[in-house]
């Protein structure tokens, strides 16, 4: 791919991501006018606009951009590492484990006080599943066979679910509804902090994944070629899958499991302007950030004060949009 | 990724279902509750003059300023309490879910697990009431650098109805409104009580589904209720809140009354029970000692638990007597 051509598609997309957070900041489930948001900002106006716009739609957003990022990188990369068109951030069992340990967080009785318990036990949850992965999928061969990683993976969450429905068996209701609602994802309890935190994955993250870009390059290729053509295939395998499941964890325990952005964008971006992963990666990850952003505006205030679950909002705008892109490119 | 067949509910009919079940605990917690009066407000006067402090449900300490002037309820049994105390105008906001016609003209900020806060923030509450078993909000850590209060509170059994209304009298300084109300309660539940004494005590089983056949285990609310109106549970000795058993259990207990909650979704059924395999087997089924109860009387452990018991009461009664001899 031509470095004038990739620097107008990541120049577009930048835009496009832009815009679509100034869009989730300027719409929301109270209406402000223009004014009063850009007063808000600056902190000046009556309080609770300040409020809304500076602790509560501003987080949110950014919020959203970041875990569409971090989730869309994340997919770019399996989908690359496994070589599986339909890898996503969760095929591993990424999202069963978080699952796991969110929910046994919120049956065990953690109430409302502990803003940071249920998100800390989700991450660990899906170490918990990284870990176990890796390890069952190192028992078979000498080497790290991709194939036996996508079965491992693809069992360790069966038996997550399992884990999550007796947990949720012997759940009093209100958990069983508060865990129901964590695992439909929501952005709901976006803070700065969880933004900080969030970040501090993302950027090195990304960072990592774009540097490994042309190993994953060779990688799609298949294996032996990208060997012969001297990538040190079992490093980035490790590495990818490490990043990669890192990424999706810090996105999962934070906002909870939001489908679809992830398998979606990096395809996208493949059918618009090709699988070149050093372009790929970074022009998913801000497509990524554009398309969630967007989705959780529109999730927040179709049916306003109701929010509808992002995941829903995300896949009714992405598939009309992913089939017309398929018909344009076979037109 | 995760998809358990109850997410994929839409959202009326997941809030109905969890709004039938909000309860826990046992009769004899009630009973003593009965028997203790008062009891010991939590940390009442600790804050000089106007300053209210209360620990809540959740064992956190909410501290206002002064007395709560604008409530936001996201819990409607506390929008009851609130209501019977005479401080519904105080609320600004409420849920979806709430049913209390003093508040329907108050701006709804959506549902009460995952309220708008956006549209929360917008009415400018000084107290929020939430669940207190809601784990994965973060709405403290998002309302209180806010200068909003938020308490926890802990809505499942009979029990949580007086220590909601010691707590939230409190909070909006309507203690001896709150002294009123819960003498009230107390005294109006025993005599219900003690009407249906020297009466046979019926074998109930309250049914919130039927296939599968999901039932009230004996540390629910619906079950204290049922002690109350002068029945008892069918099933005294399951673990669990709501726990599914089989038809075939239902059977071989042989309950003299099923209760199920008015829904539509479940009275076409009633009226094919006769018919409909395993349930025709059940002699209440036969007799047709079936009874119906609208649901948000016993979904909400709230001031109306005396107008659940004694509907309760009564209708139990009268499927009694309808009874074939």
């Amino acid at each position: 791919m031509r470095i004038g051509r990739a620097a107008a598609g990541l120049a577009i997309l930048t835009a496009v991501a832009a815009g679509a957070l100034l869009v989730s900041v300027r719409f929301g489930a109270v209406s402000l006018g223009l004014g009063e948001i850009v007063d808000a900002i600056r902190g000046v106006g009556a309080p609770s606009a300040v409020a809304i716009v500076r602790d509560l739609r501003l987080p949110r957003a950014v919020q959203a951009a970041l875990v569409g990022a971090a989730l869309s990188a994340s997919g770019a990369t399996f989908q690359a590492l496994l070589r599986n068109p339909l890898a996503d951030p969760y095929i591993l069992g990424v999202s069963g484990g978080a699952a796991v340990g969110a929910v046994s967080a919120v049956v065990l009785g953690v109430s409302i006080a502990q803003a940071w318990v249920v998100p800390l036990a989700a991450f660990v949850g899906a170490l918990v599943a990284i870990i176990v992965v890796l390890r069952i999928a190192l028992m078979v061969g000498q080497t790290l066979d991709t194939r036996i990683l996508l079965l491992a993976g693809v069992v360790v969450g069966a038996f997550f679910n399992a884990c999550i429905l007796l947990v949720l068996t012997f759940a009093d209701v209100e958990s069983f509804r508060s865990a129901i609602f964590w695992m439909m994802g929501s952005l709901a309890g976006a803070s700065w902090s969880k933004v900080w935190v969030l970040a501090l994955y993302l950027v090195p993250g990304t960072l990592v994944l774009i540097t490994m870009a042309r190993s994953l390059n060779l990688f799609a290729i298949g294996e032996e070629t990208a060997a012969y053509l001297g990538t040190p295939v079992e490093r980035t395998k490790y590495v990818a899958y490490g990043t990669a499941s890192l990424l999706a964890a810090a996105a999962v325990a934070l906002s909870g499991v939001i489908g679809f952005v992830g398998l979606i964008t990096p395809h996208v971006v493949r059918l618009i302007w090709g699988s070149d992963y050093r372009f790929l990666i970074p022009a998913a990850s801000l497509l990524g950030a554009a398309l969630l952003s967007l989705t959780d505006a529109l999730a927040r205030t179709v049916a306003a004060p109701i929010e509808l679950p992002v995941g829903v909002v995300t896949a009714f705008v992405g598939v009309p949009f992913f089939v017309w892109l398929l018909r344009r490119r076979g037109a | 990724m995760f998809q358990p067949c109850r997410a994929s509910r839409t959202r009326p009919s997941t809030a109905a279902r969890a709004g039938r079940c909000l309860w826990a605990c046992a009769l004899l917690v009630l009973l003593a509750a009965l028997g203790c009066h008062g009891g010991d407000v939590p940390n009442e006067g600790r804050a000089p003059s106007t300053a209210v402090s209360v620990e809540d449900d959740a064992g956190h300490l909410v501290v206002l300023p002064h007395p709560a002037r604008r409530v936001v309820s996201l819990v409607p049994s506390a929008t009851d309490v609130l209501v019977a105390l005479g401080a519904g105008d105080r609320i600004v906001g409420r849920t979806d879910y709430d049913t209390a016609p003093e508040v329907a003209d108050r701006p709804s900020v959506g549902g009460g697990l995952d309220p708008s806060l956006e549209t929360l923030v917008a009415v400018e509450p000084d107290l929020v009431i939430a669940w207190a078993e809601a784990g994965p909000s973060s709405l403290r850590g998002q309302l209180e650098p806010l200068g909003i209060g938020v308490f926890g509170l802990r809505s499942q059994d009979t029990t949580d109805v007086f220590g909601a209304i010691r707590s939230l009298s409190h909070l909006v300084a309507r203690d001896s409104a709150g002294g009123v109300l819960a003498s009230r309660i107390r005294r109006e539940l025993a005599a219900i009580r003690a009407s249906t004494v020297g009466r046979p005590i019926p074998s109930v089983v309250y049914l919130v589904e039927v296939d599968p056949p999901l039932v009230a285990g004996p540390a629910t609310f619906v079950a204290q209720i049922m002690g109350i109106a002068g029945a008892r549970t069918a099933f005294p000795d399951l673990p669990g809140l709501w726990p599914q058993i089989s038809l075939e259990e239902l059977v071989r207990r042989q309950p003299d009354v099923l209760v199920l909650p008015e829904l539509a979704s479940l009275t076409p059924f009633v009226a094919r029970m006769r018919n409909a395999p395993g349930w025709r087997e059940l002699r209440a089924v036969q007799n047709g000692s079936v009874v119906q109860i609208p649901p948000e009387l016993m979904s909400r452990p709230g001031p109306q638990i005396v107008t659940a018991a004694r509907v309760l009461r009564d209708r139990l009664h009268l499927a009694l007597e309808r009874r074939p001899p």
